[in-house]
């Protein structure tokens, strides 16, 4: 090939790749909070949406936020696209207001499990099993919430990081059950909060996750030992929570 | 400091960087002009990626910064993933040589972790591009990316894993320790650096031994080794 031709076809490419790029959900940068609006208010009793909402939920879980498109969604779900489109402003919009609402459902599990728990101990193990509980129950479900959100784009990485906000700020309560004088600041509950969130990743990405009981214990480690200390965390490590 | 006095952190400015070699005809081989150019498409990548996102840095950006043709572009890459990776494996290698080459393997396990700490967070303060492309971005960029970021932690792991000979009940340890230790250090810095805030973050480095070491040595030891950091850095 000569030396034009070639730099043609690299222009070609070029152009092929802008196009492919450009209805790339994940490159919006429209304002989240405008969509989240619209579908918010679009929610309702839909059996349609319902159907929209199962077939979105099981194929990101299954295979990623980028091997998804509206049409195959609307085909599993047997609906139209118009509906999608009453539905949701885009794929991305649908993505997120999904994610919104399955992690709504997950901490609502989570608070019922502490409620009436005052002792910091036992609501982390209470807000343990009843994560476990609810990630073990659909394998889909699971990645989709903790999986997917890495690389669909900005408002997925937004979401991702409340997850683990959201984890810190329930760890952060352990600073009352350090001994001594040793100064520990919010920074631990991020590290902390951090490691949680990399385990859990791990293990749902492996498909690990039905296993929970095996690794809960782990998690109960990462998350009291910067506040208990070694010894008492490794005893966690003995607790058979879910059998 | 430990990344300037080994000379990897470049004093010029990113234009400077950036500026490329003379028009024209010239006498310099044409290997050396490829690689000139593909160095500065990596550098350009990370800047471009740590200030705008990987979403939204495009091609014609990357080749415009480096000041490259867009055939060029496609040249060295098939597309923004593969520059991106290639600038990815490029920053973490550079890391690779910097921790080979300040952390003495002669010294006592404490202080080996004490020193990697603070050479990662001064590194990530002098280099806050790369840093933010590795930790941030790497996460944001597709299957590829993360995994790359997921074996980023898991280099880490075994130095640290090396810990578990300090105590007596290591066999009780979770296998999945020392990646979660290093993704929950990563996930502080990666929070500075979203929130453009990593002025401080020496200072965090006290806390942050704390947490590694409690499990190897106890939470009295670690509390001893995070003083003398803190020490240090007072001084």
């Amino acid at each position: 090939m000569s030396g034009r031709s070639r730099r043609r076809a690299l222009r070609r490419r070029h152009r092929r790749g802008r196009r492919h790029n450009g209805g790339r959900p994940g490159d919006s940068t429209r304002g989240e909070l405008g969509k989240a609006d619209v579908s918010a208010s679009r929610r309702g009793s839909d059996p349609a949406r319902e159907r929209i909402a199962a077939a979105t939920v099981e194929m990101v879980g299954e295979g990623g936020f980028a091997a998804v498109d509206i049409a195959t969604i609307c085909e599993r779900a047997q609906v139209s696209r118009a509906h999608f489109v009453r539905c949701f402003a885009d794929l991305e919009d649908c993505f997120l207001c999904l994610h919104d609402e399955v992690m709504g459902e997950l901490c609502a599990r989570v608070d019922a499990a502490c409620d009436g728990r005052r002792a910091w101990h036992d609501r982390i193990w209470a807000a343990g099993v009843a994560a476990m509980r609810y990630l073990q129950e659909d394998a889909a479900r699971a990645r989709f919430l903790v999986v997917s959100v890495n690389g669909a784009g900005s408002g997925a990485q937004e979401r991702r990081d409340r997850i683990v906000q959201r984890i810190a700020d329930f760890l952060d309560g352990g600073r009352g059950e350090v001994d001594g004088e040793r100064p520990v600041s919010r920074c631990t509950a991020e590290i902390a909060a951090g490691a949680v969130y990399g385990t859990i990743l791990t293990k749902v990405q492996s498909g690990s996750v039905e296993r929970g009981e095996e690794f809960l214990p782990e998690l109960i480690y990462l998350a009291t030992m910067p506040y208990l200390g070694a010894r008492a965390a490794e005893d966690e490590l003995l607790v058979q929570p879910l059998r | 400091m430990f990344w300037y006095r080994l000379g990897m952190a470049d004093s010029r400015s990113l234009s400077e960087r950036l500026s490329k070699l003379p028009p024209g005809r010239h006498l310099i081989p044409r290997d050396f002009v490829s690689q000139n150019q593909r160095e500065r498409m990596l550098l350009a990548t990370a800047e471009l990626v740590a200030e705008r996102g990987y979403q939204k840095t495009t091609i014609e950006l990357i080749a415009k910064t480096a000041k490259v043709a867009l055939v060029t572009f496609y040249e060295h890459f098939a597309n923004k993933e593969e520059c991106f990776l290639a600038a990815l494996d490029e920053s973490v290698a550079a890391a690779g040589e910097v921790f080979a080459e300040l952390i003495d393997e002669e010294q006592p396990w404490v202080e080996q972790i004490s020193t990697g700490l603070e050479v990662f967070l001064e590194m990530v303060v002098a280099e806050q591009a790369r840093a933010k492309l590795c930790i941030v971005e790497s996460q944001a960029a597709g299957g590829e990316a993360l995994a790359r970021y997921q074996s980023m932690l898991e280099k880490a792991a075994p130095k640290l894993r090396e810990g578990r000979e300090l105590n007596p009940r290591a066999a009780r340890l979770p296998d999945g320790l020392e990646v979660a230790i290093v993704g929950g250090l990563m996930w502080l810095v990666h929070q500075r650096l979203v929130a453009g805030n990593v002025d401080d973050l020496k200072g965090l480095l006290p806390e942050m031994l704390q947490v590694t070491l409690t499990p190897y040595v106890g939470e009295v030891e670690a509390a001893r080794a995070a003083e003398a950091a803190q020490a240090r850095a007072a001084a």
